[in-house]
């Protein structure tokens, strides 16, 4: 055996082995392709684990939060199977394309008042397996192999395809806007709790702001500043308490004694309010999409996530 | 009161404008970005008036002597982590849960932060998600494994090419996609080509995108409309040129 005829042998070695494997998948490829191995009820549960595979995977390419990774598929889902289930029974496609998206618009809105989050999320994931991509991709073909009448028709049923869509979506939004009477659900709603705020506030227009420099809630955070700025507030209260004390008469020693305390307080604040104050405008670099750091150096914010 | 109306307006713009971008940046749609910022407006108070589409953003603060602010947006991804979060902020805003500043500073943390899932999660979400939808588009168990490959490897081939435009990365996906179809099926002429090209193709598809424009014209948005409907169509015509190219090439080869 000549050196030289070493690599040709590797390589023969090598083709060898991948026609092996090839044998064997073309053997296990026409052992599945054979109708009479399997039962058509694999083939149905194969295409739901697909199709449910499809809309979680494609939700986590875009970066769905994990909490609502279930919520999104079982939408999708949803959608998808009214879909399916329509055109077995010979429904046009478009009207099922149609009836589709509408379940999947509606079911995401009232997911999205239930669990506080935008319908967008439970959408985009959703209408995947909605578009018209068979037409597109035949559209495409045809139009390559020079057919121009097939690749116009092709054309023609994915522009519809993709209006069938928006217009399902468009019922689904509008019907659970006007027509939602859940009470629960209504609550949930960012326009509802608005406008229950501000009726509850109407005969008061400073209550607002008033609001904002109320003591925190625990567990809320704000700026030193405003807690700055609120301490003051309550301390020129107290400090008009303690004066009224103090002629009233009823113990000036006790009336020094709280003037003396508030001193020392506002002094306290004052050098806290020095040292972290906080930038007025946020630093530019803190705002630009890279992947920077933290925005403050400051100690972390609790971190903002619904509670239920 | 220690706080005056020429106080909080720009704070309110800021509010606005980085609430607004994000939601732009993170794919949300144009009305839905204006309605929140109505809100926010009229929770805090001011009148406020806004123009958002999906490349600019204007907002302006106060009847008298008001704050306006304007910000470019150049590029758009789809983020929905990021848009809820956002959207929480908005809602505790509007409920004076939290105060502006509070809610300056959760929204500056919340657009600087890292994206939730590492990048080899997204690989392996694009690989399944080709591999499902394979299934869906009328292809069997073989053809999961060469979908998933497509999908992988269209995926990491983004993420090493960089930053492009739209057009490039549809052009892009659907030719290594097409490739990787066709060698699977000249590899194996049993695996069908059909359901590994269009599972690569379509979760690259513009769909959500083409039908918020019709429901931004339906709308009376035609600014936003029309904008959309052209990003739909120019991603559209890139993935069947992708398609093409790659056919074409293995025909050649």
């Amino acid at each position: 055996m000549t050196p030289s005829a070493a690599p040709l042998l590797a390589n023969a070695s090598f083709s060898t082995m991948l026609s092996q494997v090839q044998e064997y998948l073309v053997h296990l490829v026409s052992f599945y392709r054979d109708p009479t191995h399997l039962t058509s009820s694999l083939d149905a549960f194969l295409l739901v684990l697909g199709v449910l595979l499809g809309i979680g995977a494609s939700a986590i390419t875009f970066r769905i939060p994990f909490k609502e990774l279930l919520w999104a598929t079982a939408a999708g889902f949803l959608g998808w199977e009214t879909m399916y289930c329509l055109s077995q029974f010979d429904f046009p496609t478009l009207s099922a394309t149609t009836l589709g998206a509408f379940m999947v618009s509606i079911t995401a809105e009232i997911l999205a008042r239930d669990r506080r989050a935008p319908a967008t999320i439970y959408v985009v994931p959703g209408i995947l397996p909605l578009v018209p991509g068979r037409a597109i991709y035949n559209t495409m073909l045809n139009s390559l192999n020079g057919e121009n009448t097939l690749a116009r028709d092709g054309g023609v049923q994915a522009l519809f395809g993709a209006g069938g869509i928006a217009i399902g979506m468009l019922l689904g939004t509008a019907i659970a806007r006007g027509l939602m009477h859940s009470k629960r659900l209504q609550r949930n709603s960012l326009e509802h709790e608005l406008q229950r705020h501000l009726k509850t506030h109407q005969s008061n227009p400073n209550q607002e702001r008033r609001n904002r420099l109320k003591a925190p809630k625990k567990g809320t955070r704000h700026s030193i500043r405003e807690i700055s700025q609120n301490v003051e507030e309550r301390f020129t209260r107290f400090l008009d308490n303690a004066e009224n004390a103090g002629n009233s008469s009823t113990s000036p020693k006790r009336a020094k004694e709280l003037l003396g305390k508030l001193e020392a307080k506002r002094k306290k604040v004052a050098t806290a309010s020095q040292r972290h104050e906080m930038p007025v405008s946020a630093p530019r670099e803190a705002l630009n999409l890279s992947d920077s750091q933290e925005a403050y150096p400051t100690p972390a914010a609790t971190k903002h996530r619904r509670k239920k | 009161m220690n706080t005056n109306d020429s106080d909080i307006q720009p704070i309110i713009a800021q509010i606005c404008i980085d609430m607004a971008r994000g939601l732009i940046v993170a794919g949300a749609g144009t009305a839905r970005v204006e309605e929140t910022v109505h809100f926010i407006g009229e929770s805090c108070g001011v009148t406020i008036d806004s123009q958002v589409t999906p490349t600019s953003i204007v907002v302006s603060v106060g009847d008298d002597n008001p704050t306006i602010r304007i910000c470019r947006v150049r590029a758009r991804t789809i983020d929905l982590d990021k848009m809820a979060e956002l959207n929480q902020v908005a809602r505790d805003l509007c409920k004076h849960k939290i105060t502006i500043h509070a809610a300056r500073m959760h929204i500056a943390k919340i657009l600087a932060r890292k994206p939730i899932y590492s990048r080899f999660t997204i690989y392996l979400g694009q690989g399944l998600c080709c591999a499902g939808f394979s299934i869906m588009l009328g292809g069997g168990a073989p053809e999961v494994f060469p979908a998933f490959i497509a999908g992988l490897l269209a995926q990491y081939l983004l993420e090493v090419l960089g930053h492009m435009p739209l057009f490039l990365c549809a052009f892009t996906s659907a030719v290594t996609t097409t490739l990787a179809a066709l060698l699977a099926h000249y590899w194996c002429p049993l695996f069908l080509l059909e359901p590994i090209i269009l599972a690569g193709l379509v979760p690259l598809l513009p769909g959500l995108s083409l039908a918020n424009a019709v429901a931004d014209l339906m709308a009376g948005e035609l600014t936003a409309g029309l904008a959309r409907t052209t990003e739909a169509l120019l991603c559209a015509a890139a993935l069947a040129a992708g398609a093409m190219v790659g056919m074409n090439l293995m025909d050649v080869l």
